[in-house]
């Protein structure tokens, strides 16, 4: 086994899987969901609520960052054909 | 007055010293000053929440998480509480210790576990590409945090810090539960005073 040395929370795991670099903007996803847990945990009454507005404010965050993607990249399109 | 609640209001009050060692506890502790407020299920969400992406940043980019190029990031990792006075004085000596290696590894070369010495080829030399990919590759499986890649490092850097911000974001809201302020959206949420029915009572 060549990766004896490892040792997990002090080692990158890409020293394990270099080809997770490839995916790196995946892990923005349980980022988005622990925002909105720790956020709407804060805003809401009463907790039975939590996972439904957690959930809802998560589809809130990575739409508006799709609609984001695909306006700047529509607009890096239309740049590198004009200039 | 459920324990969900927010306490009627008591601003005028002030903080008052069990107020700061809570705020100070909710800092050091992620998640402890809602548990010290009898918020004891939200207390534990934040920590487990707090706690998990702090340690999820550091599963992704190991030591290389922490105190990142970017200063602001370091600034906000230490909001995260005891997670991050932990690791800061790791992360300092692991990194002390791999610029040590790197410095040493063109006049020493790379120690093997059977005892030889692998060199590092020369690198303006496009022959030795090859022996170049085999000494990476043997370097970091020897020394898996000579591992660089900076996407997945600065999201690791990420992790931590937003831990780091949404702690703060825990503390504000222990504060306003210590005061017993209500936010500005519950009071607009308020019933309106009873003058408009009392006018459409003097109208009819």
């Amino acid at each position: 086994m060549m990766m004896l040395a490892f040792t997990p929370l002090i080692d990158p795991l890409t020293a394990l899987y270099p080809g997770m670099s490839d995916y790196w903007l995946l892990l923005a996803l349980p980022l988005v969901v622990a925002i909105s847990v720790v956020y709407k945990g804060t805003r809401i009454k009463h907790l039975r609520q939590l996972p439904r507005e957690a959930i809802i404010l998560s589809m809130q965050i990575i739409l508006l960052m799709v609609v984001a993607a695909a306006i700047l990249g529509g607009l890096y399109w239309a740049w590198i054909r004009v200039v | 007055m459920t324990s969900q609640s927010y306490p009627e209001d008591k601003s005028h009050e002030g903080v008052g010293a069990g107020g700061y060692m809570a705020l100070v506890l909710a800092w050091l502790v992620p998640g402890l000053g809602h548990v010290l407020l009898g918020q004891r299920r939200r207390g534990v969400i934040f920590a487990v929440t707090i706690h998990g992406l702090f340690a999820a940043g550091m599963l992704i980019a190991g030591v290389r998480a922490i105190n990142p190029e970017q200063q602001i990031w370091t600034y906000t990792q230490y909001l995260a509480g005891w997670p991050m006075l932990l690791v800061s004085p790791i992360e300092k000596h692991q990194m002390a210790e791999l610029e040590q290696l790197i410095k040493n590894l063109p006049k020493y070369g790379l120690e093997m576990p059977d005892g030889q010495v692998l060199m590092r080829p020369p690198v303006n030399d496009d022959s030795k590409i090859p022996e170049r990919i085999r000494f990476g590759k043997e370097a970091i499986a020897r020394y898996p945090l000579l591992s660089n890649h900076p996407k997945v490092q600065d999201i690791g850097a990420v992790y931590c810090g937003i831990a780091g911000m949404l702690n703060l974001l825990v503390m504000f809201d222990v504060l306003l539960r210590i005061t017993g302020s209500t936010r500005e959206e519950a009071r607009s949420q308020k019933p309106a005073p009873p003058q408009a029915s009392s006018q459409k009572g003097e109208a009819a």
